[in-house]
């Protein structure tokens, strides 16, 4: 019987789900960049045991969301760097994933490397508050999904996703979309 | 505004004042968060006293979510990346919250949970009290979609009956999720129930015969499971002793079909197929989603997969790990199929022919697997009888040709070899034919020359250069009729050469396209004659006693390769003949086997030759008669396979044929009403077809000419523009197809039918230039037709009609200019 797990199907199909939209205003050979990403994002996140336990394991859910912030971040820093022949330019990654979507209109563009070098120094701060963002940001999981990934209660969740998040907020550049 | 870098925080791990800090802050801000006007400003004033730093922390975080608006404030961040939830349910939910019912059904309990579904024990009390199983599909899994595929199908299914089949009841929507009802099979996948009992051999392959006579009962039907695996071929005790069900029949396919309609891209229906299917079981061109639709034969790999895995306990493919790539890959150049004598007892006899049966069903190459389930589940039931199977041994020729692939030198040596040993076994098999003695010798040299040539053939035909083909093929075939003179009844001798020769004839008529002359004329001669070799060894087959449908279908097969040299060669006559016999057979067939869909396809050929025919003859009644009854068969075939690419285009060509007379009611074609309807229909089919298959150049093409068909029908001069605007598209459908495939006749012809069209508008709205220019664009193309195709007498003709409406035109626009 395949050992492919189902948890292994979600994340591959949730992986998918970002490398599709993140490609779209991309070149016409996008399909093959989005299979190359989600291909070396998923031998990546396969390595982790918690992954490989499925997603009754407690820790799943974390480091499923710890997996996808990583993997989207390096493929960001990539394309900024081929963008400009090795220059250095930043992506609005919010905008980019979502713009493929119907959701459209004003919408306040995050970059993603920015918001990846300030979830780092909010983990320095306060690991769970960074965990938390990373949960709910990165993996769309509701406050009792992290409560129950991370043993507190809901409150609890709450107030770090407030803090954490206006603390990211005051340390990032926030644009109004080109 | 605060726009500090984090980079330049230089904050670590360690560093207890900086995290005390941000906890002192977050609590003040959760505190603030909470309240309003006096009491926020009670909280902050308090804190600047006790800690500045902290207080202006605060200030800023304060600052930022308040100059930002609550508005966007609150998008900030909110909207996810991704919903992993989206996908899947929380693990608890399957446990705790099964739903008290679904539709009319009451749940007794959850039965488990898939990627794409959960499925539930349900009770119902009418029409009949009973247990059932319960699919209900996740949500945002496309529910009106995923209905509408199904509904296609629905006739389908409910045409499959069958004592190994569980039945579908029924299909609905609860709270927007699709819901399919089933039997509930109280069972074991078959692989757990065989090793749990410890089941010998021979019980484990009575039991896997039932899966195959049901997957061609439904095959039969039109019906593809597309994701036969163990959890879905269920084994429980009955009365008579052990019993199996296949579930799931239909319903993994509307499922499938969903999942891959929408990315449309090859390389992405791989991914999507990669999570849709089970990859162990997936035939290799499932895995590339290179190939057109799923068809009858991947389910016929996955039996293949399947009866591995029973007798070995191990699948046939590991796709533990990995990548969607490398399973491709290794489904592809697995080694050849081994079972280990220490897995399960078994003779010798029968482990071999087990791992012929399982490397035939499983070939990576689906033109080499049992054509049918039936066929394969007779090869198993010769096994427990002890007769001989058909399966050729080629094992270990597939398992070279696999891992030689990319080296055609490899393989033509190894297949010039293989040729070579069968001509000296032939040789002593003559010698000792001459002597009569040791007939038992004699009968082992026969097979083992047979298994040569046929793994030679098999090699051949992986050749991509025509030559070295052909060299190789002109020996085996030497070897073949010297094995067909000896044995002249031996079936399996006939059909290696059958299939010999026709390989032959392809090639050797792919080789004239591309000569010129003398070499030309000699190599259509040999095609020519290996045509009329192929017909005459098809027929001595299909007069055996024990000759099967498939036999009849492919002496006809041999009669229209013979037909359509002729017409190639403007012998249209005796086209016809040929066409005509192959149809009388065919229709015999189908009297039958009425809903055999290679069948139907068959004489949707043959029945448009035939018509094409009668139009050159300008005989319109028999052409209009012809093309309708192909109509009647393209519908029965599309009602069969209604998302096949196949049965697609063929409906839409017999509803252009049939378009070419203005059809009125015709008796038994339900849902043809009139000309104008079956237009509209065949126009909009046609988009879906394009629109599905962009790289598919005939679903263009048929665009195309759609809209040339739709222009013509607007025959009103008002409706100029509406007609400029669809010859327009059609042109563009056309010239974004030629720039794939630049040098494609048929597409060029489609070109100089609509670029003539648009002269004629040209020429009617005044516009005297443009059509002059078009008329030069059409004879353009004609002239290259004409190279090209140089039988063909229509560019002639067209050519002659161009030139002359160029020299009206030209003189017009002159006497105007004067």
């Amino acid at each position: 019987m395949a050992q492919r797990t189902e948890a292994e199907a979600i994340i591959y199909a949730a992986l998918y789900g970002i490398a599709k939209p993140l490609m779209d205003d991309e070149r016409d050979d996008h399909t093959l960049q989005t299979t190359a990403i989600v291909h070396e994002a998923w031998l990546r996140l396969r390595e982790q045991p918690a992954i490989r336990s499925g997603p009754s394991h407690a820790d799943f859910r974390r480091v499923a969301a710890n997996s996808i912030r990583q993997i989207l971040v390096d493929h960001a820093r990539t394309r900024s760097r081929l963008k400009r022949g090795g220059g250095w330019r930043r992506i609005p990654l919010e905008q980019a994933v979502q713009s493929s979507a119907e959701r459209g209109g004003s919408m306040t563009t995050v970059d993603l490397l920015d918001l990846d070098s300030a979830m780092t120094s909010l983990e320095a701060r306060s690991q769970r508050q960074c965990r938390v963002v990373e949960m709910r940001y990165f993996a769309g999981l509701s406050n009792p999904e992290i409560a129950d990934a991370l043993g507190v209660s809901t409150k609890t969740i709450q107030d770090d996703w407030n803090a954490g998040r206006a603390f990211l907020l005051s340390r990032i550049a926030i644009r109004e979309p080109d | 505004m605060p726009n500090q870098m984090p980079e330049t925080d230089g904050v670590g791990a360690d560093d207890a004042p900086t995290r005390a800090m941000h906890a002192k802050v977050s609590a003040a801000f959760a505190a603030v968060v909470e309240c309003t006007g006096a009491d926020r400003q009670h909280i902050t004033e308090a804190l600047r006293v006790e800690d500045p730093a902290c207080a202006a922390e605060l200030q800023r975080w304060l600052a930022c979510t308040e100059q930002l608006g609550e508005e966007s404030s609150s998008g900030f961040l909110v909207r996810p990346i991704v919903g992993l939830d989206r996908l899947h349910p929380s693990a608890a939910e399957s446990e705790t919250e099964a739903p008290q019912s679904i539709g009319p059904y009451r749940i007794v309990r959850s039965l488990g949970r898939g990627t794409f579904a959960r499925v539930f024990l349900g009770e119902q009390d009418r029409p009949v009290r009973r247990r059932v199983a319960i699919k209900l599909l996740l949500r945002d899994m496309g529910a009106s979609d995923i209905l509408a595929r199904f509904d296609r199908e629905r006739h389908a299914l409910a045409r499959l009956h069958h004592a190994c089949i569980a039945s579908l009841f029924d299909v609905g929507m609860a709270n927007g999720s699709p819901y399919f009802v089933m039997e509930w099979v109280d069972g074991a996948p078959i692989t757990a129930f065989a090793r749990e009992r410890k089941m010998p051999i021979d019980e484990r392959l009575r039991l896997f015969v039932g899966v195959c006579r049901a997957t061609e009962h439904a095959h039969e039907r039109g019906v593809i499971h597309r994701d036969l695996k163990p959890s879905n071929v269920l084994a429980f005790v009955a009365d008579s002793g052990a019993a199996v069900k296949v579930i799931d029949f239909g319903v993994a396919k509307a499922i499938a079909n969903h999942c891959e309609g929408p990315l449309g891209h090859s390389s992405l229906r791989t991914l999507a197929g990669a999570l849709v299917g089970t990859p162990p079981y997936m035939s290799p061109e499932l895995l590339d989603g290179g190939a057109d639709d799923a068809d009858t034969r991947c389910d016929i790999y996955a039996l293949g997969a399947l009866l591995h895995e029973l007798i070995v306990a191990r699948p046939l493919v590991d796709c533990r790990n990995g990548t969607v790539a490398e399973w491709r890959k290794q489904a592809r150049e697995r080694p050849r199929v081994h079972i280990d004598a220490s897995t399960i007892a078994l003779g010798e006899r029968w482990r071999r022919d087990l791992e012929a049966i399982i490397e035939t069903a499983a070939s990576p190459d689906r033109n080499r697997r049992y054509r049918t389930a039936g066929e394969l589940g007779d090869e198993l039931e010769r096994v427990l009888e002890g007769t001989p199977i058909r399966a050729r041994p080629v094992g270990f020729v597939e398992s070279l040709a696999r891992r030689v692939r990319r080296h055609p030198l490899v393989c033509g040596l190894a297949c010039g070899g293989l040729v070579a040993g069968a001509t000296a076994t032939v040789a002593l098999v003559l010698t000792l034919s001459a002597s009569a003695q040791n007939a038992e010798l004699k009968a082992s040299l026969f097979r083992s020359a047979l298994a040569s040539v046929a793994s030679a053939e098999s090699l051949a035909d992986r050749l991509g250069v025509d030559e070295q083909r052909a060299t190789l093929q002109r020996e085996s075939l030497t070897t073949a009729r010297q094995l067909v003179a000896l044995e002249p009844h031996d079936r399996i001798a006939m059909d290696l050469l059958a299939r010999t020769l026709q390989g032959a004839q392809e090639v050797a008529a792919s080789m004239a396209e591309r000569s010129s002359g003398d070499e030309r004329s000699a190599l259509r001669e040999e095609a020519s004659r290996l045509r009329r070799e192929h017909l005459d060894i098809r027929t001595r087959i299909a007069s055996q006693p024990e000759a099967t449908i498939a036999d009849h279908a492919a002496v006809a097969v041999a009669m229209v390769l013979i037909g359509n040299e002729f017409e190639g060669c403007a012998d249209y006559d005796a086209a016809r003949a040929q066409y005509e016999r192959a149809l009388g057979i065919e229709e015999g067939l189908l009297n039958v086997e009425p809903s055999n869909p290679l069948l139907l396809s068959r004489l949707c050929y043959s029945y448009e030759r035939l018509s094409v025919l009668a139009t050159r003859r300008g005989d319109s009644a028999v052409e209009r008669t012809l093309a309708l009854r192909r109509l009647e068969l393209a519908e029965q075939l599309s009602a069969m396979q209604p998302t096949e690419r196949y049965s697609r285009l063929n409906l839409a060509e017999a509803r252009r044929f049939a378009l070419a007379f203005d059809v009125v009611p015709i008796v038994g074609i339900a849902s043809v009403s009139d000309g104008d309807d079956l237009c509209v229909e065949y126009l909009s089919d046609c988009r879906a077809l394009a629109r599905d298959y962009p790289w598919c150049k005939r679903s263009q093409r048929e665009l195309a000419m759609a809209l040339g068909t739709a222009a013509h029908r607007l025959a009103d001069a008002s409706e100029a523009p509406e007609r400029i605007s669809l010859l327009s598209e059609g042109e563009i459908v056309l010239r974004r197809a030629l720039g794939t495939t630049p040098d494609d006749p048929d597409l060029i012809d489609s070109l100089a039918s609509i670029v003539s069209d648009l002269s004629q508008e040209a020429e009617w709205s005044g516009d005297d230039a443009s059509a002059l220019a078009r008329i030069d664009e059409q004879r353009a193309l004609l002239r290259w037709l004409m190279e090209r195709r140089p039988n063909e007498d229509i560019y002639a003709k067209a050519l002659a009609i161009c030139e002359r409406r160029h020299g009206e035109v030209a003189r017009r626009a002159t006497a105007g200019l004067n």
